[in-house]
């Protein structure tokens, strides 16, 4: 057993090169602010053309192919360039990159070109559109529809709970292809451009903050090519993008900023003239938070090392998940009885603590316990999984799994 | 990096999973539990002959100089099969005296631990009970080479049977309760010594063990004990949880094949999701001990400076998980799950008191909080 990765010296001189750029293009006062949902215009735009100079090195997307603008690197050099992403919280994800798998294992020579490129240098951004108002983990019940007129798909309905901060280039989901069709054989997955006639953003103002829109369709028409896969092969395609989504590839480096703000504040504050620490309900807290941050961090390292070793993994994505979204939550329940009402102040407040990053928390992480999959659809995952469902089910293929990618 | 165990704890995994499905099925463990002395000799010469209470021991010594992950190897397929044996006391007793004896002692001790010549039982907690330097109470006046004790002490296992004990003693005041203790080794049966077995819902053969007068040899230098016998316990406490995992791993297994093949209402009872959550919540505390184990194991296996925090998270982990996994496993097996015979409740006894032996949840976590910095008492 070794459980520490170590960094070849390939890593170290990448690492150099690495730090060499961000040294130079992110200076300190640039870095993110406490909560990346509310990135203001400035800041947004900043991050983005960081973005861009990043895909143009590959660095956006280092494991994809290079011949599709990705950066043909490997693991290696995606864990260098995401810890030091970290190290200097630059924020991230203006795209969502759950989609670049499924155009990878199903997409034709001509949609990986028009498609894949962009997205892979950072030239365009895209978001993930699945859910609708009665379609949330039951994504099978979507009712928008996307009907076949002469060369052209006609799209209409909506989606809503759309992760993404500003507006995308591209958008991509399964939309009813056949109506009166069996269930999983009934929808087609489309990638729709941004802006197109008849596609509506709302930003939604939800718990978490306003990262989150409602898109309305409304005889929104796309060409043939922006179907991927089969007219009745949406399911599938979503469910490698969604295998994906579930945790499937895990992270041989995740940081622990909460915990150890948390450890830092329980060293430093005292109350009334007393150190908190000498508490024993406070130190328990705060130890079951270390405990609890930490099993998901060997989770994650666990299913990392499955994934670059090419193991089968069969429920481990879903329960490293389950546990990310549950124990965040149980985590920011302790964070309150540690700091009682201060955990509530947020950044405006003159007296808040650590910059109101414990307010964040305890409104942030109930509300991320939904996307992706709720904390019942992992269990259900795992359920079948185990082989104890009705529902028999292998994992879809991922890039792990799947032929069509060896990056 | 590389999660796998390797060749060597794969083969001896296998060994050890094929040796107790044929010599320690849920009968035989049932039957042994119930012995009056809840101790096989016949059990534990063959483990001896197996070589598994040398592993812990260097080869110059007689042993084989194993990894501790090694070991735990085996450790895990004993949890499997919850098989009750005195290996984990004998593997304490050559920790102990590998970090505290003298060169000389260890020269002429840890042969007979390796072979298994002997067997011990190490004595550390008493009637106030506590797993710190704190709990060690019982008082002994130093003499050269020897030291007189008296006193009590709680919950040693295999004391009964063993040949020799390992008495952590009082041997002189200071202000700080790490300091002045000393190890003590004696015959078990010298004049003076009472034992006792204590009786109850008890996973292993524990034993009050009285003391009276009796003279006995200083182990390594009086009155500076403690911290061999914490290091001791950091690498005793992980072989404990890797046991603590087969446990788990052992009860989650049986209950999903429970769930499969249990009808109701028409259909299997894993289909249920409510029956499902149980099984989860089992898969997730298996898996919790299993990462924080092994992590442990390698962090004591490279010296690592924070590995008694990680043995202790370890000890925290498999302490809570295995007591939850196997409340979990009875809520899916209901009446099946209480029959003495199914297995199940093999391995819910040994969750209950290895729960607590060497430590319970809260005892680490404090253990760790100060490992962490956040201060609190020793």
């Amino acid at each position: 057993m070794d459980f520490e990765y170590r960094y070849s010296a390939e890593q170290d001189a990448f690492r150099r090169e690495v730090r060499t750029f961000f040294d130079a293009r992110v200076p300190v006062e640039r870095r993110g602010p406490v909560d990346p949902e509310s990135l203001d215009d400035d800041t947004f735009s900043y991050f983005r053309e960081v973005h861009k100079e990043m895909g143009a090195r590959g660095w956006l997307y280092p494991t994809y192919p290079k011949e599709y603008g990705g950066g043909g690197m490997t693991a290696d050099h995606e864990m260098v360039i995401e810890e030091e992403m970290a190290r200097r919280n630059i924020p991230r994800h203006f795209s969502n990159g759950l989609v670049l798998p499924s155009i990878l294992v199903w997409g034709t020579e001509e949609q990986k070109v028009r498609f894949l490129t962009p997205l892979l240098t950072g030239q365009e951004t895209c978001y993930q559109t699945f859910s609708e108002s009665q379609a949330g983990s039951d994504l099978a019940a979507i009712s928008s529809t996307a009907v076949r007129h002469g060369d052209d798909w006609v799209i209409n309905g909506h989606k809503l709970f759309i992760t993404g901060i500003r507006e995308p280039d591209l958008m991509y989901g399964p939309f009813v292809t056949q109506p009166d069709g069996a269930r999983h054989h009934n929808m087609g997955y489309f990638l729709i451009p941004y802006p197109t006639p008849g596609v509506t953003l709302t930003r939604m103002v939800l718990l978490n903050g306003p990262g989150q829109l409602f898109i309305n369709f409304d005889n929104v028409r796309v060409p043939a090519e922006n179907l991927l896969g089969g007219p009745n092969e949406g399911w599938q395609v979503a469910a490698t993008t969604l295998e994906q989504e579930h945790g499937g590839r895990g992270a041989a480096f995740s940081g622990d900023e909460d915990t150890q703000e948390l450890l830092q504040y329980v060293r430093e504050t005292k109350r009334n003239g007393v150190a908190i620490s000498s508490d024993p309900t406070v130190r328990l807290n705060a130890i079951d938070n270390y405990i609890e941050s930490q099993i998901h961090r060997l989770l994650e390292t666990r299913n990392f090392w499955m994934y670059v070793t090419k193991r089968e993994m069969t429920y481990h994505g879903a329960q490293s998940a389950l546990w990310r979204k549950e124990f965040k939550v149980r985590n920011a329940v302790r964070e309150a009885a540690i700091m009682g009402p201060y955990a509530l102040l947020d950044h405006t407040d003159d007296a808040t603590v650590n910059g109101g990053s414990a307010e964040v928390r305890q409104r942030r992480n109930v509300a991320w316990t939904h996307p992706g999959g709720t904390p019942e659809i992992m269990r259900l995952i795992i359920a079948r999984r185990l082989g104890i469902s009705r529902t028999r089910e292998r994992a879809a293929p991922t890039p792990s799994t799947a032929t069509a990618y060896t990056g | 990096m590389d999660l796998a165990l390797n060749e060597t704890q794969l083969m001896l995994q296998s060994m050890a999973r094929e040796f107790l499905s044929n010599e320690v099925p849920k009968t035989a463990v049932r039957a042994i539990d119930e012995s009056a002395t809840g101790f096989s000799a016949e059990l534990w010469q063959k483990i001896t002959d197996l070589g598994w209470a040398g592993m812990g021991v260097a080869e110059e010594h007689g042993g084989t100089g194993n990894s501790l992950a090694d070991l735990a190897s085996v450790f895990e397929a004993l949890g499997e099969a919850a098989c009750p044996s005195p290996l984990l006391s004998q593997a304490f007793a050559a920790h102990v005296i590998q970090a505290v004896a003298t060169p000389d002692q260890q020269a002429a001790l840890l042969p007979r631990i390796a072979t298994a010549e002997r067997l011990y039982a190490v004595a550390i907690t008493e009637r106030d009970y506590g797993w710190g330097a704190g709990a060690a109470q019982m008082c002994g006046g130093v003499d050269g080479d020897r030291v007189v004790i008296g006193g009590t002490k709680m919950f040693v296992p295999y004391a009964a049977v063993a040949d020799e004990l390992l008495v952590l003693v009082r041997t002189s005041d200071a202000n700080e309760s790490e300091q002045g203790l000393t190890l003590a080794r004696v015959v078990r049966t010298a004049p003076g010594i009472d034992v006792r077995r204590q009786r109850g819902w008890l996973g292993e053969p524990v034993c009050e063990v009285t003391f009276d007068e009796v003279r006995a040899e200083v182990i390594g230098t009086p009155g500076q004990a403690w911290p061999g016998v914490e290091t001791a316990l950091d690498r005793t406490v992980v072989l404990l949880s890797a046991f603590m995992l087969g446990g788990t791993q052992a009860v989650l297994d049986m209950s999903v094949e429970y769930s499969k093949a249990r009808m109701a209402f028409g259909q299997p009872i894993g289909t249920f999701q409510r029956v499902q959550d149980l099984i989860i919540k089992a898969l997730n505390d298996a898996d919790a001990i299993r990462w924080t184990t092994y992590e442990a194991l390698w962090k004591l296996d490279e010296g690592r400076q924070d590995s008694g925090l990680a043995a202790s998270m370890a000890k925290a982990v498999a302490s809570e998980g295995f007591d939850r996994a196997c409340e979990n496993a009875h809520y899916v097996h209901a009446g099946a799950g209480m029959d003495l015979d199914y297995g199940l409740t093999n391995h819910t006894k040994r969750s209950k008191f290895y729960g607590h032996y060497l430590g319970d949840a809260n005892h680490h976590k404090m253990r760790m909080a100060r490992s962490l910095g956040l201060g609190g008492p020793s």
